[in-house]
């Protein structure tokens, strides 16, 4: 069955997920130079927690204990998934209480690991570093494919409580709402952490590491940090796409959904937090129109065996998008711009009368007035 | 202990087959990542594709398995070469950083590998291949470890590539080129070597070994669009392992073959591990490598060719 507004809800949901996880990989690698291709990484440590403890919540709550086979978590008994619908159509508190804890616990959670993360950047830098974050993903998803603990190894978990369960009808407009406002606010943090003398210090970082540590600048310091914020983003971004699809499946979080978030940042240009908006919402639509689902509800007449092949075609356009964008506009559509923040422009407003030093102690003084 | 014995010599045997297919496509990228900085994450695609067009080649039009290991190499330089022209050369030219190199290529092998899945998924037959031709076994060593003719055909190609690629080095003026432009590119160009030959040869080389192995793997497995991509890890991890260096490559790769079969093999039996962790001996050797001894484990330059440098 298709349904218009299911599939905009879709859409936006998507849209804001995936904003946030460009905007996290664009202060690593549009800020600070830093290649996070292990980016599903961290998504996928906040997607694991939120299942893992979205589906014991409810099974507790329930009072459901299967006896335990093989050392596998209760939840991922067969009888669980009835188990945990049942639950969460009726108890707001547990959905909601959930949502926020996974909530929490994921930005912790992701912070951390993205400062564990930060060690091989000390070490490496380019393309190995790239390969080295790739591959540890990699090892994590094989991990979680493979382990019952935390999200039911292959099979994977579903029939998660979402926040809004309790709420038939409502409920979807009301978390496609949640996500795009956190995915706004995330923007405007992002913006703010960007403009800051701290974004500043991971500009430096990046356009030349020993002159930054000349300036005093911490440059592990600052990398870790900005993978410690990238890394509690992404987590973040996990979490609520588990509770938008009411499930967690390892084999969501292999290395294509890294390569999107890259198309996304490169088509709308590093380090420009606009044109990561703009650039995560013609990848977004290209994602989620070229479906084989809807292009048959959009009654589009194609040859069948395009048709069968929709799936594929979306990726190919993805991989034509990062190469031309490569040959042709390496900066992206809308380029990195220069700082404008305050003290550039006083420096050029001050030229040939007095310096910087002089301006900030008549201001200090005016202050102290 | 006599099933932990022969299982152990299988494991081995195993292991020299998939390390040698493994060598056999490390070899081309290192080349081409020697010689023009590019770290080639599409160069799993030109595997796929020789597998691809040695089946079509065997299936399709009848032909015996030199004809079918002539189409996959031929397939693997022809695509090796079109996305130099077409994408890394233009890339080079306009001062591309190695990571731009690479997200290209990851580029190119998205193209690549979704354009043989859209047509695969769209024709009858495509999606799971294996040459029409089973090799044949051999004998069984131990009366139960069974010995398969291409677990001779597999090391012995490696073998032969080797000393190819060998002499091409040492003894012929085309492989000094291509040395001196893997040390100093610029130093090379002044030289008087035409670089842009030297770039074109190494990338057609590299597609050809490529396809070759594309071959191999549909020889003796069933292949899938999406095979050589799973491969791409062992490619790296034995890339990786040596350094980035002919003859490091190679060993690692047949080391990294032996060791993941043995080490799975005797993690399942005496420790009940499950063996979808196999690819993870691959990837916990990238890692660990480039993070401790980045510039690689087995770093083998011979000495002849140092010294006729």
């Amino acid at each position: 069955m298709f349904e218009l507004s299911t599939f905009i809800l879709n859409i936006a949901t998507f849209y804001g997920i995936y904003l946030i996880l460009a905007l996290s990989f664009n202060i690593e690698y549009g800020y600070t130079g830093l290649p996070n291709f292990g980016k599903v990484l961290f998504y996928s440590i906040g997607a694991y927690l939120a299942g893992g403890l979205a589906a014991w919540a409810a099974i507790t709550v329930a009072g459901f204990f299967p006896e335990v086979r093989g050392g596998m978590p209760a939840y991922c008994a067969g009888e669980a998934y009835n188990v945990m619908t049942q639950v969460a159509a009726t108890n707001p508190a547990l959905d909601i209480g959930v949502f926020l804890l996974s909530f929490v616990l994921a930005v912790l959670l992701g912070a951390l690991v993205g400062v564990v993360a930060s060690y091989p950047t000390l070490r490496l830098t380019g393309d190995f570093l790239a390969i080295t974050l790739l591959a540890l993903g990699e090892i994590v998803r094989i991990a979680a494919h493979t382990e019952l603990w935390p999200v039911c190894g292959y099979n994977g978990l579903s029939g998660l409580p979402t926040p809004f369960e309790w709420l038939p009808g409502y409920g979807p407009y009301l978390y496609t709402a949640l996500v795009l406002a956190i995915a706004a606010g995330v923007y405007m943090i992002t913006e703010r952490m960007v403009n800051s003398p701290w974004g500043r210090a991971l500009k430096a970082v990046r356009d030349d590491e020993l002159a930054a540590l000349v300036y005093g600048k911490n440059a592990a310091k600052v990398k870790a940090q900005a993978m410690a914020v990238g890394s509690a983003l992404a987590a973040l971004a996990g979490v609520l796409y588990v509770f938008h699809v009411g499930g967690a499946f390892a084999d969501d979080f292999i290395p294509l959904p890294t390569f999107m978030v890259i198309a996304m940042v490169m088509l709308g240009g590093s380090a420009n937090n606009k044109g990561v908006i703009f650039g995560t919402a013609v990848i977004i639509l290209i994602d989620q129109l070229l479906n084989t689902s809807v292009v048959n509800a959009l009654g589009i007449p194609l040859p069948p065996g395009i048709l069968n092949a929709t799936t594929y075609i979306k990726y190919m356009i993805m991989g034509l998008i990062i190469v031309l964008l490569l040959m042709f506009r390496p900066q992206g559509i809308l380029p990195e711009k220069p700082l404008t923040t305050p003290v550039v422009v006083e420096t050029k407003r001050v030229v040939g009368e007095t310096t910087i030093q002089q301006q900030s102690q008549e201001r200090e003084s005016a202050a102290s007035e | 202990m006599w099933w932990l014995v022969t299982g152990l010599l299988r494991s081995v045997l195993d292991g020299l087959l998939v390390g040698s297919v493994y060598a056999l496509m490390a070899i081309g990228l290192t080349l081409v990542y020697r010689v023009t900085q590019v770290a080639n994450f599409a160069h799993a695609e030109y595997i796929t594709y020789g597998a691809y067009a040695s089946y079509i080649a065997m299936a399709w039009f009848g032909g015996d398995l030199v004809t079918a290991a002539v189409a996959g190499m031929l397939a693997g330089a022809a695509l090796s070469l079109a996305s130099d022209e077409t994408v890394f050369k233009p890339l080079w030219k306009r001062g591309a950083t190695p990571l731009h190199l690479l997200v290209a290529s990851i580029g190119v092998g998205l193209i690549l590998r979704y354009g043989l899945l859209a047509v695969a998924a769209s024709t009858v037959g495509l999606l799971k291949i294996r040459l029409p031709t089973f090799p044949e076994a051999i004998g069984h060593i131990l009366g139960v470890v069974p010995i398969n003719i291409i677990h001779i055909l597999s090391p012995g190609t490696a073998l032969v590539v080797t000393v190819f690629l060998h002499l091409l080095f040492t003894r012929t003026k085309l492989g000094k080129a291509m040395r001196a432009m893997a040390s100093n590119p610029v130093l090379a160009r002044i030289s008087g070597i035409n670089i842009f030959l030297v770039r074109r040869v190494t990338w057609i080389l590299g597609g050809m070994l490529a396809g070759l192995s594309g071959f191999i793997f549909a020889y003796y497995t069933q292949a899938n669009p999406e095979s050589g991509w799973i491969a791409l890890l062992w490619i790296f991890a034995a890339a990786i392992m040596g350094g980035f260096t002919f003859y490091g490559t190679i060993i690692s790769g047949v080391i990294l073959g032996v060791v993941g079969q043995v080490a799975i093999f005797l993690a399942a039996q005496l420790a009940g591990v499950s063996t979808a962790y196999t690819p993870v001996v691959a990837l916990l050797v990238t890692v660990v490598v480039l993070l401790f001894k980045p510039e690689g484990v087995i770093r083998l330059q011979s000495l002849a060719l140092k010294k006729r440098v």
